[in-house]
């Protein structure tokens, strides 16, 4: 028979019920047990297979490098995070539809540069966010060099958003993201040779476009 | 003399280019030209970094998309979901077939092995006073019937004629049968004890 908390005390007993405080840790999977130790593959068939738990550990390995590719499209904090959230659940939707050919951030990436290109298309022009955007990285020691700094990033962010699609995504996929060409050329469905021509054409119409913000801005 | 194409020349910035190239770009100062100057846009663009989010927004993100996907159907299709939502299940009804037909093969071996004689006896125990193990089979017709026929044999007559009378063991027999099985268990009763066999309700239990 249960006994109440004002009984034990009275009969100078214990409880045979006791509470334990679990401190939330920060970043820490959810009781994902086993599923952690699964490679990307092996959490995408068990997501499939019912365990909605594996998807939380997909989002959790891959949102940082979904988040980044989103703002570097979009160029703002807010949009970017809607971005994310908008790849993962699409994502989460066309499970099914991934082969495993590809690695699964691969196969992100390409979710991910459909999602901000189709957003971008919507929402021009890009560069008024931009100004816009808030600056939340490090303080440098000295702001005058965090001031020139920040402008700097600001202009070739600006530049990189005026880009056309296909050169704007080989750019952003290469350079920020490391990716190589042959899986960007996976991810965008194209070939390698046609990757390695958008790549250099968007280097070259960015020099372009900041010499012209420079000779403007002087 | 044919220059080096735009994916050569990314391949020469890049360090990935064969011998023949990079020499090619090291004598060509078209080339050359070209190849320092995509080398110099792509430190300044590389050196462009996102602003880091606060610590807190990646939980947040987390937190966002599982929300967004609580609400999102299993993806998958059903047989790949069934592996794993019903393989305990699976299992837990597979453990209980396997123990039904181990029960069921070790009583027909016990019998089967084993001469009526030394089987263990208990004297005839009246029925209507055996606690049943679950209610509600008062109008079970078979139940009714093996009642009031085992009601009236003795221990002794059914050790005489060999059959193995355990206590409980008609009542027992009987929660084991399915409906069909306890439907031509009647049928073979009326048919050995022919149409005298009365069906008789089943005594009220104290
Ligand atoms: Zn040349």
């Amino acid at each position: 028979m249960p006994i109440r908390a004002g009984e034990w005390l009275a009969h100078g007993s214990q409880p045979e019920w006791t509470m334990t405080v679990v401190e939330k840790t920060q970043g820490a999977p959810r009781d994902a047990g086993p599923l952690a130790e699964l490679d990307d593959h092996g959490l995408v068939a068990a997501c499939l297979a019912g365990r909605r738990d594996a998807f939380d550990l997909l989002v959790d390995r891959h949102k940082r490098s979904v988040y980044l590719l989103c703002y570097r499209f979009v160029g703002t904090h807010e949009d970017a995070s809607d971005l994310s959230q908008d790849v993962f659940l699409r994502a989460y939707r066309g499970l099914r539809r991934f082969r495993g050919d590809s690695s699964f951030a691969t196969w992100l990436y390409r979710i991910g540069v459909n999602v901000c290109l189709n957003r971008v298309s919507m929402r021009q022009p890009l560069q008024r966010s931009l100004d816009e955007m808030p600056n939340l990285a490090a303080p440098q020691a000295d702001p005058a060099v965090a001031l020139v700094r920040r402008e700097e990033a600001r202009r070739v962010r600006a530049a990189v958003a005026r880009l056309p699609r296909k050169q704007r995504t080989a750019l952003i996929l290469r350079v920020y993201h490391d990716l190589p060409h042959k899986e960007i050329a996976s991810a965008l469905g194209t070939s390698v040779g046609a990757v390695k021509a958008n790549f250099f054409h968007a280097l070259a119409n960015l020099k372009k476009l900041l010499a012209a913000d420079t000779r403007s801005g002087s | 003399m044919k220059h080096l194409s735009p994916a050569q020349l990314v391949d020469v910035v890049e360090g990935t280019a064969g011998d023949t190239l990079t020499a090619h770009c090291a004598g060509c100062p078209a080339c050359r030209t070209k190849a320092d100057e995509l080398r110099a846009t792509l430190a300044v663009t590389s050196a462009n970094e996102v602003p880091e989010p606060s610590p807190l927004f990646w939980d947040h993100l987390s937190a966002r998309v599982a929300r967004a996907v609580r609400d999102e159907p299993v993806p998958g299709a059903w047989w790949q979901r069934w592996t794993w939502q019903w393989v305990p299940l699976s299992a837990a009804a597979m453990v209980l077939i396997a123990v039904g037909f181990g029960v069921s093969w070790r009583g027909i071996s016990i019998v089967a092995s084993h001469p009526a004689s030394e089987l263990a006896l208990g004297p005839a125990v009246p029925l209507d006073g055996i606690e049943r193990l679950d209610a509600g089979e008062s109008s079970d017709v078979s139940w009714t019937l093996m009642t009031d026929l085992s009601s009236t044999v003795a221990a002794d007559e059914t050790l005489g004629a060999e059959l193995p009378v355990l206590p409980d063991a008609a009542d027992r027999a009987l929660h084991h049968l399915t409906e069909p099985e306890q439907a031509e268990l009647i049928r073979i009763l009326h048919e050995e004890m022919g149409p005298s066999a009365r069906m008789a309700p089943r005594p009220a239990r104290k």
